[in-house]
């Protein structure tokens, strides 16, 4: 178990660090810097320069990269090149805001699609069956953006349910006016989660119904309902497990799109802002971070399924999977 | 179970067409009045000349009366680095902000002077020398007095005001409210710049240099000379500010003011359909006609101080050569570029500099379509032997759409286009900065601050910006006597030639002036009554009405 650990963990530093070196030379490879934002029109050409200067500008990439690193290995994760400010302070600030509205999000996504996929798996091919089929093909065909704009202009501006933008009303730091401002973003957010891990839970379940021991417990005389709760749930959610690992850098990094046209002050719209103003350190730090989770989080949901699923066996035991 | 499924194939796409027509039909919008009726017997505003004004009470009651208080909101499309203007108004949400929290000197608009902070400005006879007086008794909103001494941080912070043509300029405090700026050369654009600088809190600076001052947590505090100060700051959400009660000009017409951070223009349009932002600026044509059609709301439209342009890089094998420049401004149609890229958001452009210039003059003409000429230019300059590439900058309306319709007309004369868009961090980068001459012409657009010189900045010669920029000697010529020239007839006679001039050096092609469309719920007033540059130079001029 532990050599399996220590060699994932090995594994896991060697994506950071891959993933690190594309990110910043993606970054750096599109047109524009930082640069634009500090020069004044009367600036001489020997301005610019003392400003390309202190800004690094003029170092190379890979020198630049160098910089970075150093400082990450540090702790640093630098300060951003627009405000001045520190980005894991940044990153810190805005990190509750994403969570809070990923994290209702995948909570509600969870709590949603799993009676969905168990009905739909069990009503195969019936009535129930198509039309819980042809919703999860619309929330995976649905753009998030569209989605969340025909929320805003349904229930918001026809309905005046809920507000159009925003995570507060201004000057009401109640609980009850949080929930009310997550609830658009948050539909928008989990409506595709919700299809994906519909059908997965179908599929597993479906595979399930036909296992002997269904069969078994069918013929000891338990009902179709309490086999499906006490029995074949169990093994349904494996495949969650694993969905809900890899979604967890959602967590962190926010839907970009979703927090943009919601105003929603998180992570994604700091990402937006720090993209469009090459804001390298910003980007670099959010990225990190939420590959970071990422792979901690496939890690985890790793090592959780072989705590589910006993069959399953890590390291040097006998079994079907490592 | 065939039935079953069309049946439901059916209502799931009525289900989906509901959708979408959810987003048709009525035009009704809310009002986004969230004004109060206060009632305010005893308000003092200072005219421009300084003299103190009673204004008229408001009578409430009355239709049409204005009402004090309220919260106006406006959006910005994201959040600014902090609240320190030298800082901060590198971008236009920080420029926005900015100018709610704090006032300019002194506003020159053509033959007018507005006075702010400062009370006068005496000019020497050989405009070298100038006087400059703050009023007395100002305070920043934490009470601290403003004075000379904060205009001199502010011009030590760097050379941009401290410099003309790498000379230094002198200054010399006389006392607290009075300081002294003596030139090196005649520069008739300078003290128009220099007026419209807005001064940072130097008491929260002492003892630090320009890079702790950028570092400095001081500059998130808000601390300003406007008539709104900071409330709260909600990161990445919104920036609230309230009115400054001991305001020198008077009281503020808003209780609040906010700014909404909102990247998105659809969920700015929706959040102006609930009702949750006052005013928003127009992107398109299309919402513009919509906002005319809707009822409850009005539109203004402002001219920006801008110009579009067409320029050719000097640097590229084709556009290096005087013939290939003239045969694509032959080939172009200015009114039928306009009319498709901008329509009713822009006018026809005649003359490089913007509408809000001293010395402007658009009545003069520009190229004149002639594709006969322009098609055998092309095959004599080697136009035709390769596409050519135009960059425009897809931040800005109409220019994308601007370069299809040129792709159109220079394939009428034999050119093949490739057009390529750029953020505008990625623009400026290719257009100001890269010299391999990898794109023959960029669209591209310049702001003017009154002044015809402002934008020399565009045309220097020999500028740390105009690398792939043709100036001639002549052109150059005529910028610096146009600035060193202090008769009003002269200048304008200067500046008219020096459009004549780059027109004879084919090295721009002039399109239009864009116009910032905005629209108001319709208990808004005043918004028309100052230019708009980005937002309110005066926001006493603005307030709610009852309705």
């Amino acid at each position: 178990m532990w050599k399996y650990v220590l060699k994932r963990f090995v594994q896991m530093l060697v994506v950071l660090a891959i993933v690190s070196v594309a990110a910043f030379f993606i970054v750096k490879c599109a047109p524009g810097d930082i640069l634009m934002r500090y020069i004044r029109p009367e600036m001489s050409e020997a301005d610019i320069e003392v400003l390309r200067e202190e800004l690094g500008l003029n170092d190379s990439v890979a020198v630049q990269y160098g910089k970075w690193l150093k400082n990450l290995f540090q702790g640093n994760l630098g300060y951003s090149v627009i405000n001045n400010r520190s980005v894991s302070q940044q990153i810190l600030e805005k990190l509750p805001a994403t969570l809070w509205l990923m994290g209702m999000a995948l909570l509600f996504s969870l709590v949603v699609s799993i009676p969905l996929g168990l009905i739909s798996g069990l009503k195969k091919d019936k009535w129930v069956d198509h039309m819980i089929g042809t919703s999860t093909y619309l929330g995976i065909s649905i753009p998030a953006f569209w989605l969340a704009l025909l929320l805003i202009l349904l229930f918001s501006v026809r309905l005046k349910w809920f507000p159009a933008s925003g995570m507060h009303t201004q000057g009401v730091t109640t609980f009850t006016d949080l929930l009310w401002h997550t609830v658009l973003p948050l539909l928008a957010a989990s409506f595709g989660n919700i299809a994906v891990f519909t059908r997965y839970i179908r599929s597993s379940t479906i595979a399930q119904m036909k296992e002997g021991y269904v069969l078994t417990a069918l013929a000891r005389g338990c009902t179709k309902r309490r086999i499906l709760w006490r029995h074949v749930l169990k093994n349904c959610l494996l495949p969650v497990v694993t969905l809900v690992g890899m979604n967890l850098s959602g967590l962190v990094a926010g839907s970009y799109v979703i927090e943009a046209v919601f105003g929603w002050p998180g992570l994604g719209t700091l990402g937006i802002q720090s993209v469009n103003g090459r804001d390298y350190p910003v980007v670099m730090g959010i990225t990190m971070m939420s590959c970071a989770v990422l792979v901690v989080g496939v890690f985890l949901s790793d090592v959780l399924y072989t705590l589910v699923d006993p069959r399953i066996s890590i390291g040097e035991k006998e079994g079907k999977h490592e | 179970m065939k039935n079953a499924k069309k049946i439901i194939a059916l209502v799931m796409a009525m289900t989906m067409l509901l959708a979408l027509l959810a987003g048709c039909g009525s035009n009704n919008q809310n009002s986004g009045n969230t004004g109060s009726n206060t009632n305010n017997t005893n308000n003092t505003q200072e005219t421009p000349d300084g003299a103190d004004k009673e204004q008229e009470p408001a009578d409430d009651a009355e239709a049409g009366g204005i009402a004090y208080g309220g919260t106006f909101v406006y959006p910005i499309s994201e959040d600014v680095a902090n609240f320190m203007p030298y800082l901060a108004t590198g971008t236009v949400s920080g420029e926005t902000v900015c100018r709610a929290m704090f006032d300019p000197l002194f506003v020159i608009d053509k033959d007018e002077i507005r006075y702010y902070l400062a009370e006068s400005l005496t000019v020497s006879d050989d405009s070298m020398s100038y006087q400059l007086k703050l009023r007395d008794g100002l305070t920043w909103s934490d009470g601290d007095s403003i004075t000379v001494d904060d205009l001199l941080f502010y011009l030590s912070l760097r050379d941009t005001y401290s410099k003309i043509n790498g000379e230094p300029i002198t200054f010399e405090k006389v006392d607290d409210l009075t300081l002294n700026i003596v030139l090196p050369v005649v520069s008739a654009s300078y003290i128009s710049s220099f007026g419209k600088i807005l001064l940072c809190p130097s008491h929260l600076y002492e003892g630090l240099d320009y890079e702790a001052v950028k570092v400095s947590p001081n500059n998130e505090l808000g601390v300003g000379s406007g008539a709104y100060v900071l409330e709260k700051w909600n990161k990445g959400e919104s920036i609230v500010l309230s009115k400054r009660e001991d305001y020198y000009r008077g009281e503020p017409t808003f209780d609040q003011v906010i700014f909404k951070v909102l990247g998105d223009n659809s969920a700015q349009e929706l959040a102006y359909q609930t009702g949750d932002l006052t005013i928003k600026k127009i992107a398109n044509e299309l919402e513009l006609e919509n906002y005319r059609a809707t009822e409850g709301s009005e539109v203004y439209l402002f001219d920006e101080g801008r110009v579009n342009f067409v320029s050719y890089n000097i640097n590229s094998d084709l556009m290096s050569n005087k013939d290939a420049r003239k045969a694509v401004s032959l080939a172009l149609n200015q009114e039928e570029i306009v009319a498709g890229a901008w329509g009713e958001l822009a006018e026809l452009a005649n003359s490089i500099f913007p509408a809000n210039s001293t010395y402007f003059d658009n009545s003069r003409q520009g190229y004149v379509q002639n594709v006969e000429e322009a098609k055998a230019l092309a095959e004599s300059s080697g136009l035709t032997s390769r596409p050519i590439k135009i960059i425009y900058d897809s931040t800005y309306t109409g220019l994308e759409e601007a370069a299809a319709i040129m792709q159109q007309q220079l394939a009428a004369i034999g050119v093949t286009c490739e057009i390529q868009g750029y953020d505008t961090s990625g623009y400026n980068q290719i257009y100001f900065f890269a010299t391999d001459g990898d794109w023959d012409i960029g669209l591209k657009n310049y702001s003017g601050s009154g002044d015809n010189n402002s934008i020399n900045y565009m045309f220097k010669q020999g500028g740390s910006l105009t690398k792939n920029f043709l100036v001639t000697d002549e052109a150059e010529a005529l910028w610096q006597a146009g600035n060193t020239t202090l008769d009003t007839a002269e200048r304008a006679e200067i500046y008219a030639k020096l459009d004549d001039q780059l027109d004879e050096d084919y090295c721009m092609y002039r399109l239009c002036y864009p116009k910032a469309a905005i629209v108001a719920h319709d208990n808004v007033e005043g918004i028309d009554a100052i230019d708009l540059s980005p937002l309110f130079e005066d926001w006493l001029m603005v307030h709610f009405v009852n309705k």
